[in-house]
C-alpha cells in the first residue's frame, strides 16, 4: 500500500517533528484512518533516527566551549597577516613606481630645472602610499576585488558545483 | 529528533540582533565577535560533523566557517544598503555546508564510519544482526552526504542543525513549502537507498 499523494510531502516534515499547527492537525486526523500513511510515517521516523548523527560527546561539548576564544584569536592572527601582506604589497608597489620613475628619467632628455620639479612631485606620491597602507590595514587585500556574495556559484541551480572553498 | 529540541529553542529568533552584534564587531568590539560565535557554534558544528567524522576535523571546519563568514561579512556589511538585516546567519550556515562538502570531496580524511560508531563497532561483537544494523546506519549516514545538493542542504539544515523549515528556507533563499517538499524528496531518496539491495548501491 502506498501513502496518499496529497499528504506524502507532509509526512516527512511531520516525522522530523516540525509542521505548522494546521498541518499537524491535518496529518494526525488522516493518520487515524489511513494505515498506509501510518506505516509510511513510522518508516520515515525510523529512517530519520538512523540518519541523524549521535549527539556530540561531553568531550566535544567541552571543546566547543573554548571555540569563541579560539576563533577570535585566529581572526586576530589572520588580520595581522592580512595587514602585513597589505603593507608588503604597498611597499612593493611604491618600489615599482620608483623604478619606473627612475627608468623614465633615464630615457628623457634632461632640461635645466626639470630635476627640481620632479623631486617635488615625488613627495605627494609617498604621502599617498602611506595613506594606502592605513586604508589597507583594515581590510583583506587579497579579497578586495571579490563579489560581496560569498557564493560564486548560483545557489538556485541544482548543480553540485562547490566552488566556495577556493573562493573565500 | 524531537519536536522541541533544545537547539531549536536556543536559536536566536531575531536576525536584527545578529546585525547589531556584527556592527559592534566591525567597530572593534571583540565581545560581539565571540557572542556571534557562541550563538551559532552548536548548529555550525552539527553541520560540519556530518562531513567530518573526526571531532578535530569538525571543529577545524567550524572555525574556518566562522572565519570565512566574518571575512565575507566584513566586506559586504559595509556596502549593505537593504532595509533587511544583514543575513549573517544564512551566510554562515551556507559557508559551513560548502566547506563540509569540500572536505568530504577532498577525501583525505573522509571515512564512511561516522563519529562514535567506530569504537562501538569494534568493541562489540554481538552478532551478525548488530553488525548489519550498524553497517546499514553507517551507509545511510554517508548517503546523506551524497544527496543532490539542494536536498542535502535542506536535510542537513533540518536534521543536523535542527533549524525549523522557515529558517531552512530563509537560509537557502527558497519558500518554506519548497523546503518541506525538498525534504520529502531527500527522505524518499534515502528510503529508496535503504530498500535497494546492497549490490545496487
Amino acid at each position: 500500500m502506498n501513502p496518499c499523494d496529497e499528504l506524502a510531502p507532509l509526512l516527512a516534515a511531520h516525522a522530523s517533528g516540525e509542521v505548522s499547527p494546521d498541518e499537524r492537525a491535518r496529518v494526525e486526523a488522516h493518520l487515524q484512518s489511513c494505515e498506509a500513511c501510518r506505516a509510511e510515517r513510522e518508516d520515515l521516523a525510523e529512517l530519520l533516527a538512523a540518519a541523524a548523527l549521535p549527539a556530540p560527546s561531553e568531550l566535544e561539548q567541552r571543546a566547543l566551549q573554548q571555540l569563541p576564544g579560539q576563533v577570535h584569536s585566529a581572526w586576530r592572527a589572520e588580520e595581522r597577516a592580512r595587514s602585513h601582506v597589505s603593507r608588503w604589497a604597498v611597499g612593493a608597489a611604491a618600489a615599482a613606481a620608483l623604478l619606473a620613475f627612475g627608468a623614465g628619467r633615464l630615457h628623457r632628455p634632461v632640461r635645466p630645472g626639470a630635476v627640481a620639479v620632479q623631486s617635488q612631485s615625488a613627495q605627494p606620491a609617498a604621502a599617498d602610499a602611506s595613506l594606502d597602507v592605513d586604508a589597507l590595514a583594515d581590510g583583506p587585500v587579497e579579497l578586495a576585488d571579490e563579489s560581496t556574495d560569498p557564493y560564486a556559484y548560483d545557489p538556485e541551480t541544482g548543480s553540485d558545483d562547490l566552488s566556495l572553498e577556493g573562493d573565500l | 529528533m524531537s519536536a522541541t529540541h533544545p537547539r531549536l529553542a536556543a536559536l536566536p529568533a531575531a536576525p536584527q540582533a545578529d546585525d547589531a552584534l556584527l556592527r559592534a564587531f566591525l567597530q572593534g568590539n571583540g565581545r560581539a565577535f565571540e557572542e556571534l560565535v557562541k550563538r551559532y557554534q552548536q548548529p555550525v558544528y552539527a553541520l560540519c560533523r556530518r562531513y567530518a567524522p573526526r571531532p578535530d576535523d569538525a571543529r577545524d571546519l567550524t572555525q574556518r566557517a566562522f572565519l570565512r563568514a566574518f571575512a565575507a561579512s566584513k566586506r559586504a556589511r559595509l556596502a549593505w544598503r537593504s532595509s533587511e538585516p544583514f543575513p549573517f546567519r544564512a551566510w554562515l550556515f551556507r559557508i559551513a555546508i560548502n566547506l563540509g562538502k569540500n572536505h568530504a570531496r577532498d577525501g583525505a580524511r573522509w571515512q564512511l564510519v561516522p563519529l562514535e560508531a567506530a569504537p562501538e563497532r569494534s568493541a562489540e561483537a554481538s552478532g551478525a544482526a548488530r553488525l548489519e544494523r550498524e553497517e546499514h546506519t553507517a551507509r545511510l549516514r554517508a548517503a546523506v552526504v551524497g544527496l543532490p545538493r539542494r536536498e542535502r542542504e535542506v536535510f542537513t539544515l533540518r536534521v543536523d542543525a535542527e533549524l525549523p523549515f522557515a529558517e531552512v528556507a530563509k537560509t537557502l533563499g527558497i519558500t518554506e513549502n519548497n523546503a518541506k517538499v525538498t525534504f520529502h524528496h531527500a527522505m524518499k531518496r534515502l528510503q529508496a537507498l535503504v530498500r535497494a539491495p546492497e549490490d545496487e548501491q
